[in-house]
């Protein structure tokens, strides 16, 4: 089983590192909070059955382990190590793609979590239906809540972050 | 902008600066074998340690101190030095409770269930265990007020020789009106206690209900 896993984690290792730079992307020991979310997908693995995709599965998980790991760090202030130096990418001034690219990373960053949970898997290209199922929400909710948040987004770019 | 930029923004955005590393196979099974290095394990260690203090202390104290009484005072001290320490004990017990609810709370996951799904079933169980701790406090802190009452009674010579002048009789009356505002006390208290974590997760519930176009 573990052998299973780790394949399976190995090939779709990047959902753990997105969702570790979205959700923790001000937190000073970001090895920690991935060390995390992979110990929750092996202590889940047992449940996954392949009536979905791991890549699905793996999702399901790893938000809702990262909303529960910052519902407990609230409940343990002083656990919780803030850098102050890496909430910044780190941007060619120049190109106009990377200046959009650091702009949707900071739009993204301000949304609620569970916002944050619904665009991320919207823009990962997850269906509807998908999405729906994660989140706990009718197919019809959802869109009108990707709708909002788009437009949250394509705001708060085109206003520069402001 | 239109939503294929964004999508278009995104995947730049996750292939060059969200995926920072590559994570080798080795180094997945060494974290899944190795599972002491967690997070949630090193938060919980931490409350650990809180945890066996409480514990240690609110068994030694009630011990230590008979054995001091029984060996070294004689006469016995007052009622009120035993209430004094009964304070300390009620203080140990409400600090290792304490604990004990938050090494519940970060064992605790439902990562397998949809979002929404785990947010009402944390909402129950946390819902469940505030109940539980009331009438817990609710019990003991009755039982011990009153208890206290009825030895400041007995030691003041009986409810025949009750005298307002007399420090047991004033402190009974004092304890009797608490009787009445600890319940009140108490639901306050927990309403401080717990109003950050329950009023999270009811707006983190409400966020996702249906809205309108």
């Amino acid at each position: 089983m573990e052998k299973k896993f780790t394949e399976l984690l190995y090939q779709n290792q990047g959902i753990v590192h997105k969702i570790c730079s979205i959700y923790f992307y001000n937190r000073a020991d970001k090895e920690d909070y991935k060390q995390e979310l992979i110990i929750q997908l092996w202590k889940a693995f047992p449940s996954f059955s392949n009536q979905s995709k791991f890549s699905t599965w793996m999702y399901r998980v790893c938000l809702n382990a990262s909303i529960d790991i910052l519902r407990k760090e609230k409940t343990q202030p002083k656990f919780v190590k803030i850098d102050n130096h890496g909430t910044e990418l780190s941007v060619e001034p120049d190109s106009d793609k990377d200046e959009k690219r650091e702009r949707l990373y900071h739009a993204i960053n301000k949304l609620s979590e569970i916002d944050k949970a619904i665009i991320t898997l919207y823009l990962d290209e997850f269906s509807y239906k998908d999405i729906a199922e994660i989140i706990g929400i009718s197919e019809s909710n959802t869109g009108v809540k990707i709708n909002r948040i788009k437009s949250l987004i394509l705001k708060s770019i085109e206003n520069g972050n402001k | 902008m239109e939503t294929n930029e964004l999508k278009n923004i995104w995947n730049t955005l996750s292939k060059n600066k969200l995926i920072d590393e590559q994570l080798a196979k080795e180094s997945i099974n060494n974290i899944v074998t190795n599972k002491g290095a967690g997070l949630f394990v090193k938060m919980k260690k931490k409350v650990l340690i809180d945890y066996w203090v409480y514990l240690i202390g609110l068994i030694a104290v009630p011990i230590v101190t008979t054995m001091v009484h029984l060996n070294l005072m004689r006469p016995l001290p007052a009622i009120q030095a035993y209430i004094g320490i009964a304070f300390v004990e009620i203080y140990l017990i409400y600090m290792f409770v304490n604990a004990r609810r938050k090494i519940k709370f970060i064992d605790y996951s439902n990562n397998n269930l949809a979002i929404k799904e785990g947010l009402i079933s944390l909402q129950v169980k946390i819902k469940k265990s505030i109940s539980r701790e009331f009438k817990l406090g609710i019990l003991f802190g009755i039982g011990f007020i009153s208890f206290t009452i009825l030895q400041l009674i007995i030691t003041g010579g009986g409810f025949s020789n009750l005298e307002f002048s007399k420090f047991s009789t004033m402190t009974a009356v004092l304890l009797i009106i608490m009787l009445f505002i600890f319940p009140y006390l108490l639901k306050y208290e927990f309403k401080i206690r717990f109003s950050g974590i329950t009023e999270d997760i009811n707006q983190t519930i409400n966020e996702l209900n249906p809205e309108s176009e």
